[in-house]
């Protein structure tokens, strides 16, 4: 993330994020702005744009002490919330969905989490829907291997990986609907320092009544679209969507599905994955 | 009536049965709903279409009416936006 920039006439600042390769400028002003932009830095540590970059699209924001104000702002679309954590969260998500409208019809982008071996470079990625248990994945199982996204997995035509290691967006207890954005670096997770490639694509299926250790079922390539392709986005606006996808899938050996109680449970299937952790 | 198939976003046949991308919804179609998705290119009368899966699947379970299934088959079909019938 470059620094803030000089402040301009209407008291705006902005600062560059890169969201796996898009650099999304986020705007921050209000009164309370600098209270956002003393965040940004460190939430968004392994999504740091290159100096000098330039937002391809804009987030705006407001951060103000005058309840008219931001509930103006958020009426006008932007990013405002009363309660800072209750921002950040919903900054990060404007930040993804930016990202993802900028790269429509691009690549393949999938609601996965994705985890990676720091040797080889070689990635799973774990597809579920927001709320089942990625965030949880990432955050037992990723400290000692690269931890790629909790979100959203970007994966070109030869299988390469684009990294977004934003923040985690963490529950603030276990039922609530509350999150804090949290600095990987505090969950004890690190950014890829090289090529990820994606070796295997996996299906999320958290069942709190699982028991025993984690079961694995292979795919059929006609049930693993079905499943896969709710959780993609933009997938229409590609050229030969299904095929793709399709291909993708044969080429990784198939699409498993993991039911599984406990992310710590999984351990041992990421271990055949992508390699044990050194 | 007849049956005319819609143009998909994308598809994916494996084993005859087949995956299509329509707007942004996926459909899996059975074997028997692929041949006859596959059998209206063009206006196609139901009584023809009947003919064609009874070649290709046998007769229908007794107390089926043939003509009447493939009616129903098509009208789940045109819901799902993979054929128009008039």
């Amino acid at each position: 993330m470059r620094p803030v920039t000089a402040a301009e006439p209407e008291s705006c600042h902005s600062t560059v994020v890169d969201a796996f390769g898009v650099h999304v400028e986020v705007r921050v002003r209000g009164d309370r702005a600098a209270e956002v932009l003393d965040r940004l830095p460190l939430l968004w540590e392994f999504c740091a744009a290159p100096a000098g970059a330039t937002g391809e699209v804009t987030a705006e924001v407001v951060f103000d002490s005058d309840p008219q104000a931001w509930a103006q702002a958020d009426a006008d679309g932007a990013v405002a919330r009363p309660d800072l954590e209750d921002l950040l969260q919903v900054l990060t998500q404007r930040i993804t969905l930016c990202a993802i409208d900028s790269r429509a019809g691009e690549c393949l982008m999938l609601h996965a989490a994705c985890i990676a071996d720091p040797v080889t470079g070689a990635a799973a990625a774990f597809v579920a829907p927001g709320g089942t248990g990625k965030t949880t994945l990432v955050s037992t199982l990723g400290p000692g291997r690269w931890y790629v996204t909790d979100e959203t997995t970007v994966v070109l035509d030869d299988r390469t990986v684009v990294p977004y290691p934003k923040p985690l967006s963490v529950r603030r207890t276990p039922d609530s609907l509350f999150k804090n954005e949290t600095p990987p670096s505090a969950v004890g997770l690190t950014a890829p320092g090289d090529r990820v490639h994606l070796a295997a694509l996996c299906l999320l299926n958290r069942d709190p009544h699982h028991q025993g250790a984690p079961t694995v079922e292979a795919l059929p390539t006609l049930d693993a679209l079905v499943a896969l392709v709710p959780q993609t986005s933009h997938l229409p606006e590609m050229a030969r969507p299904l095929q793709r996808l399709a291909a993708l899938c044969e080429s990784l050996g198939g699409v498993h599905r993991i039911t599984y109680r406990e992310s710590a449970d999984v351990a041992g299937l990421l271990d055949e994955l992508v390699g044990e952790t050194s | 009536m007849r049956a005319r198939y819609l143009p998909a976003v994308d598809r994916v046949d494996r084993d005859g049965e087949a995956v299509l991308l329509v707007d942004r919804e996926v459909v899996r179609l059975s074997a028997l709903a692929t041949t006859l998705l596959d059998s209206c290119p063009d206006w196609t009368p139901v009584s023809e279409l009947v003919d064609v899966l009874l070649a290709a699947y046998g007769p229908t379970p007794e107390g089926v009416d043939p003509a009447a299934a493939t009616d129903a088959a098509l009208r789940t079909l045109a819901a799902q936006g993979l054929v128009e019938l008039d």
